[in-house]
C-alpha cells in the first residue's frame, strides 16, 4: 500500500494564522456564556453567571465546607476556583462526633462559620432533623433525577461511592474471594478486616442496606463477625492492605481502592451482587451560614457536567447527573442500585433503628 | 526551709508567704479562673454520664450508661488490658527515660550528646505514624524487620510481630521514653551532685549511690512522669488501635473512640462513664504522691555552690553507648526511616520513589500558613502553660495544704478526657460565656484552648523541678523587698530554667501535633499541620500525610536547635560578664 500526499489547501500563512486563533482560543479563560458545555447549557451557564455575580456583589469570596468529603474532594475544588476565580472553596474535613458537637454550638450560639454541610445520609439527616439546613433548590437542578433532590430543598444528593471486596492481588486471586455473604464465614477468610457493625462505622451503613433488602439476617450477621478481625476504624487498613499483612476488606471503598491502584498498589475489587453496597453524599447549606450567595453558587455548580465529570476524574467517585458516564472498568451503580431495596430518605432513620436493635440482638 | 518552717515565721512575713501579695480576694479569684479552665470542661463531660443528649444541648437525665457501662463484663476487660498497657509501658518508659537522662546529663559516656535530639524526635514523631511504621517493619509477614532476618537465617523465621502484647507495649515504651527523658533531663541537671559524692565517701557503692540517694531525689519528677504517663497510657488510642486491634486487644481508649466517632448521636455518656476509671486512676495516684512526697525532702537547688561534675563510669560507659546506640536504631531510625521511604512513595506499600508528595505539598496554598499558625500556636500556647504552671505551683508552695493540693490537681484534670471530649467541653464551656463567645474561631481562643490542654505536661515538668529549689531563696529575696512577680521570674523560673525550657519544648511539641482543640476551635481559614494531616489523611493520601509530618520534624528540629544555641549563647555571655566580677572581687579582697 502507498501513501499519496495530501494536496496543499490552504497557504502557509493562513495556516499559521490559524494555528495562532487556535492557540489564543486555548489559552483564554473559558468564558461563563461562551462554551456552555461545562454548566450543561446555554441557560444553566446564565444562571450560574448571576450566582456569582450575586455572590460578588456580597462581597462573598469563600465557601466554608464543613464535613470529611471536603477534604476528599480537595483537587475538585481547583476546578471550582478557575471556574469562578473571585472565589474559593474552604474545606473543614470535620466530621464525626466534632462535626456533631461543632454545629451544635455553632447553631446554640448563631455564631456560624461553616456554609455548606457536605456528608453522607446520616450525618445530612440529623442536621436537616434538626432544621440547620437552608432550602434551596439551584437553577439546573432539573437536570438531576428527582430522588436526589429533597422535595423542600433541603439537601442535594451529589455523589457516591461503592463498597465491595477490596483485596490483595498477590494473596488472592479474584476466584477465591466469597460469592455470597454466607462465605464470609468461611475460616479461610479469617481475619479480614472489619469496623464492628455496632459502633456505627461503615459495616452499619453498608449491613442497613443489606438487611433492609432482606440479604443480611442476624445468624448470618453473627458469622461474619466471628470470623472478621472487629477494628475500630477500617480507614488505617488500607495501608496494612497494600502491605500485604490485611488480605481482604470486605466492604472497602472503591474510591480508594481507585485511589491506590493508580498509585500501583496490589490491590484488586469486586463488586459481587449481594454484597456490594452503594453509599450517598450530597451537600445541604447550612442556615445562618456567612456566604449564603456563594453557597447557592457552589451548590449550582455542584450538579454540572463540569463538576460532575471532575467528581470522577479528581474524585474517583460516582456522580449522579444523567449522562455523565463513569469509565470503563467501574462498577455498574445502576445495577448495583437496582440490586438493593431503595431506602426513600425520609425513612432512613427509622430504617436505621430497625437495623440497630437487630444488630444488637444478633451480637449480643 | 520546709512548711513548718514557714509557719514558723513572724505573722507578716508568713501571711505573705502563703499568699503573697494576692490577698484573700485575689485568691479566690485565681481558684475559680484554674476551676474555669481546666475543672469545668471536665465536669460538663462527665456531667455527660447521666445526660441522654450532646454537651450544652437540651436532654432529659439518665443512668442508663451508668448501668450499661459498669454492668458489663466487657467493661472491666477494657480496664484490665488498659492498666496492664499503661503501666507496664510507662515503668519501662521512666527506666529508660531515667537511665538515659542520668547518662546525659551525669556520665561520662560517649555519645551521650546524641541523647537529647534522638529522644525529641522520638517524641515528636506522631503516634499514628509511629504505629503504622511499625506495622510496616514488624508485620510478621511482610514487615522489613522479619525480611532481613529470613534473609540473613532461615526463612521460616518469624522473629518481629507488632501484633502482639509484646509488640504493643514495646513500641509504645519505646514512644514514651522520649517523653519521661525531655521531662526527667532537666532535674536530672539541676541535682547537686554533693550529695552523691558525700555518699561515695561514705564508703556507698555507686550502686547503692544510685538507689538509695540519686533515685530518691528524682522522687518528685519519677512521681510527675509516672503519673502522666500511666494516665497517658490508659488514654492512648493511636497504637492499640493499630497494633492492638490485630491483635485482638480491646482497651478502654479504642471502647471511648467506638463511642464518640460512630454512634449518631456520638455516645458521650458511654465515653464519659469509661474516661471516669482513668479519673479514678489519676486519683489515686495523686494521693499516692502527696503521701509520699513531703515538701523539702527533695530540695536540690540551694544557695549553697554545687557541684555538677560527671561520673566516670569505668568500663560500664561503653554499655551506656551501646544503649544509646540501640534505642537510637530501634526507637527513631528504623521508624524515622520508614516514614520517610513513606513520604516518597505514591501509597503506603508501593516501593516507587520520588518527590511527588512534597511537590504536592507545596503546591497547597494552606500549607506555608498552616505551618505558621501551627508554630505559633505550638510555641506560644506551650510558653503560657509553663509560665501559669510555674505561677500555681508557686502559689500552691505558699499556700495552705488544700490550696496547693487543689491547684496541683485541677491542672492535671484536663489529662483524664480523650482529646475529642476535652475539645467539645472547652468548645462549650468557651461559648457559653458571652465575652468568650465573640472570641470563637479567632486565634486567641485556641490558644486558651491548646494552652489547657497541654498544662497536665506542663504543670509536672514544673512541680518537680520545683520541689527540687529550697524556699529559703524565694524567702531571701521577699524579705529583702522583691515582689512576688520578681520572686517568681528572677529566683522561681531561673532557676528552674533548665526544666522550664524542657517542659516549654515538650508542651509546644504536643501542641503542634494535636487535632482536636484546633480542629473545634480555629477558623476554617487557618488550619493547623495536623489539620491538614488529618485532610490527607481523609482524602486517603497518607503518604503526602508523612511528607508534611516529615516537614514537621525538621521544623521541630530546627527549633530545638535554635534553641540550644540561643541557650549556649545566652550561656556564654553570662560567663563573661560574671568571670570578670568575681576577678574584680578576688583582686579586691
Amino acid at each position: 500500500m502507498t501513501m499519496t500526499k495530501p494536496a496543499r489547501l490552504v497557504s502557509t500563512p493562513a495556516r499559521l494564522l490559524a494555528a495562532a486563533s487556535l492557540c489564543l482560543s486555548l489559552l483564554a479563560p473559558p468564558a461563563l456564556a461562551q462554551d456552555a458545555a461545562w454548566a450543561g447549557g446555554d441557560a444553566n451557564a446564565k444562571a450560574l453567571g448571576a450566582l456569582y455575580d450575586a455572590a460578588q456583589q456580597a462581597k462573598q469570596t469563600q465557601v466554608v465546607i464543613y464535613g470529611g468529603y471536603s477534604a476528599l474532594f480537595k483537587p475538585l475544588w481547583e476546578v471550582f476556583h478557575e471556574r469562578f476565580p473571585a472565589i474559593t472553596i474552604t474545606p473543614n474535613p470535620i466530621s464525626g462526633p466534632r462535626l456533631v458537637s461543632k454545629l451544635d454550638a455553632e447553631f446554640a450560639t448563631g455564631s456560624l462559620e461553616g456554609d455548606v454541610l457536605m456528608a453522607g445520609m446520616t450525618e445530612l439527616l440529623s442536621n436537616v432533623a434538626k432544621d440547620r439546613a437552608s432550602p434551596y433548590k439551584p437553577p439546573n437542578i432539573a437536570a438531576l433525577p428527582e430522588r436526589y433532590v429533597d422535595p423542600q430543598g433541603r439537601f442535594i444528593i451529589q455523589f457516591a461511592d461503592v463498597f465491595g471486596m477490596v483485596y490483595n492481588t498477590n494473596l488472592m486471586k479474584a476466584d477465591d474471594l466469597p460469592k455470597t455473604l454466607g462465605d464470609l464465614a468461611d475460616p479461610k477468610y479469617k481475619g479480614m478486616v472489619l469496623d464492628s457493625p455496632l459502633a456505627g462505622g461503615l459495616a452499619t451503613l453498608t449491613w442497613i442496606e443489606l438487611y433492609n433488602s432482606g440479604l443480611l439476617d442476624g445468624k448470618t450477621m453473627r458469622a461474619i463477625r466471628d470470623n472478621a478481625s472487629i477494628v475500630p476504624s477500617v480507614t488505617p487498613f488500607y495501608a496494612n492492605l497494600s502491605t500485604g499483612s490485611v488480605k481482604l476488606l470486605p466492604w472497602g471503598s472503591f474510591t480508594r481502592y481507585i485511589q491506590m491502584k493508580d498509585a500501583g498498589a496490589p490491590v484488586g475489587f469486586q463488586a459481587t451482587p449481594g454484597l456490594v453496597v452503594p453509599l450517598y453524599g450530597g451537600t445541604a447549606i447550612l442556615k445562618g451560614g456567612p456566604n449564603p450567595k456563594a453557597a447557592q453558587l457552589f451548590q449550582a455548580w455542584f450538579v454540572t457536567p463540569e463538576a460532575q465529570k471532575a467528581l470522577i476524574t479528581r474524585g474517583y467517585s460516582f456522580p449522579l447527573l444523567p449522562g455523565v458516564n463513569t469509565p470503563d472498568g467501574w462498577p455498574n451503580l445502576k445495577q448495583i442500585v437496582e440490586s438493593l431495596k431503595v431506602i426513600p430518605p425520609a425513612e432512613y432513620m427509622a430504617v436505621r433503628g430497625r437495623f440497630e436493635a437487630a444488630v444488637k440482638e444478633a451480637l449480643r | 526551709m520546709t512548711r513548718d518552717n514557714a509557719r514558723a515565721l513572724p505573722t507578716s512575713v508568713a501571711h505573705r508567704w502563703r499568699v503573697g501579695r494576692m490577698g484573700p480576694w485575689g485568691i479566690a479569684l485565681l481558684l475559680l479562673a484554674v476551676a474555669f479552665l481546666f475543672i469545668w470542661p471536665v465536669v460538663m463531660q462527665l456531667m455527660g454520664m447521666f445526660r441522654m443528649a450532646a454537651p450544652g444541648t437540651e436532654g432529659s437525665w439518665s443512668f442508663d450508661a451508668v448501668a450499661r457501662v459498669y454492668g458489663s463484663l466487657s467493661t472491666y476487660r477494657y480496664l484490665w488490658n488498659s492498666l496492664v498497657y499503661g503501666l507496664t509501658t510507662t515503668l519501662l518508659a521512666t527506666a529508660m527515660g531515667a537511665s538515659f537522662a542520668f547518662l546525659a546529663a551525669h556520665s561520662n559516656t560517649w555519645g551521650r550528646s546524641l541523647l537529647t535530639p534522638v529522644m525529641l524526635l522520638v517524641f515528636a514523631a506522631p503516634n499514628l505514624f509511629y504505629a503504622i511504621s511499625w506495622s510496616l517493619l514488624a508485620d510478621p509477614g511482610t514487615g522489613l524487620l522479619n525480611v532481613a532476618v529470613r534473609a540473613l537465617t532461615r526463612p521460616d523465621i518469624t522473629l518481629f510481630n507488632a501484633y502482639t502484647w509484646t509488640g504493643l507495649i514495646v513500641v509504645q515504651a519505646l514512644k514514651l521514653t522520649g517523653f519521661c527523658y525531655l521531662l526527667l533531663l532537666g532535674p536530672f541537671q539541676g541535682m547537686n551532685r554533693s550529695f552523691e559524692e558525700a555518699s561515695l565517701i561514705s564508703g556507698a557503692g555507686r550502686f547503692t549511690t544510685l538507689l538509695r540517694v540519686t533515685i530518691p531525689l528524682m522522687a518528685p519528677a519519677l512521681f510527675g512522669v509516672v503519673i502522666v504517663g500511666i494516665v497517658f497510657g490508659l488514654g492512648t488510642f493511636d497504637i492499640p488501635q493499630i497494633l492492638g486491634a490485630l491483635a485482638n486487644i480491646d482497651f478502654l481508649s479504642t471502647e471511648i473512640f467506638k463511642s464518640i466517632s460512630f454512634e449518631v448521636p456520638p455516645d458521650y455518656a458511654r465515653a464519659s462513664a469509661l474516661s471516669l476509671f482513668v479519673m479514678l486512676v489519676l486519683a489515686v495516684l495523686l494521693v499516692a504522691q502527696w503521701r509520699v512526697l513531703k515538701a523539702g525532702r527533695f530540695v536540690t537547688v540551694t544557695g549553697k555552690s554545687n557541684r555538677q561534675n560527671r561520673w566516670d563510669l569505668g568500663g560500664w560507659r561503653y554499655l551506656g553507648t551501646a544503649a544509646i546506640l540501640l534505642f537510637t536504631l530501634f526507637a527513631l531510625l528504623l521508624p524515622l526511616v520508614q516514614l520517610i521511604l513513606t513520604s516518597l512513595q505514591p501509597t503506603i506499600g508501593v516501593y516507587k520513589f520520588s518527590l511527588a508528595n512534597y511537590q504536592a505539598v507545596f503546591r497547597d496554598r494552606q500549607t506555608v500558613q498552616a505551618f505558621n499558625t501551627t508554630g505559633l500556636l505550638a510555641v506560644s500556647a506551650g510558653l503560657l502553660a509553663m509560665l501559669l504552671a510555674a505561677l500555681l505551683g508557686h502559689v500552691g508552695r505558699h499556700a495552705p495544704r488544700w490550696i496547693e493540693r487543689y491547684l496541683d490537681s485541677a491542672t492535671l484534670v484536663p489529662i483524664v478526657m480523650p482529646g475529642v471530649s476535652l475539645a467539645v467541653g472547652l468548645l462549650w464551656a468557651y461559648i457559653s460565656i458571652p465575652g468568650l463567645r465573640s472570641l470563637y474561631g479567632t486565634f486567641w481562643l485556641a490558644l486558651i484552648g491548646v494552652m489547657v490542654a497541654v498544662m497536665p505536661m506542663a504543670s509536672r515538668a514544673v512541680r518537680g523541678a520545683l520541689a527540687q529549689i529550697a524556699r529559703e531563696l524565694e524567702e531571701a529575696a521577699a524579705i529583702s523587698g522583691a515582689s512576688p512577680a520578681r520572686v517568681l521570674w528572677d529566683i522561681v523560673i531561673r532557676l528552674m530554667s533548665r526544666s522550664f525550657l524542657a517542659g516549654w519544648l515538650v508542651t509546644a511539641i504536643i501542641a503542634a501535633g494535636m487535632l482536636d482543640v484546633p480542629i473545634m476551635l480555629l477558623s476554617s481559614t487557618r488550619p493547623t499541620v495536623s489539620i491538614l494531616v488529618y485532610t490527607q489523611l481523609l482524602a486517603g493520601a497518607p503518604t503526602q500525610a508523612c511528607a508534611l509530618l516529615v516537614l514537621l520534624l525538621v521544623a521541630v528540629m530546627l527549633l530545638a536547635v535554635a534553641a540550644a544555641a540561643l541557650i549556649a549563647l545566652r550561656n556564654r555571655l553570662a560567663r563573661r560578664q560574671v568571670y570578670p566580677t568575681i576577678q574584680t572581687v578576688s583582686s579586691g579582697v
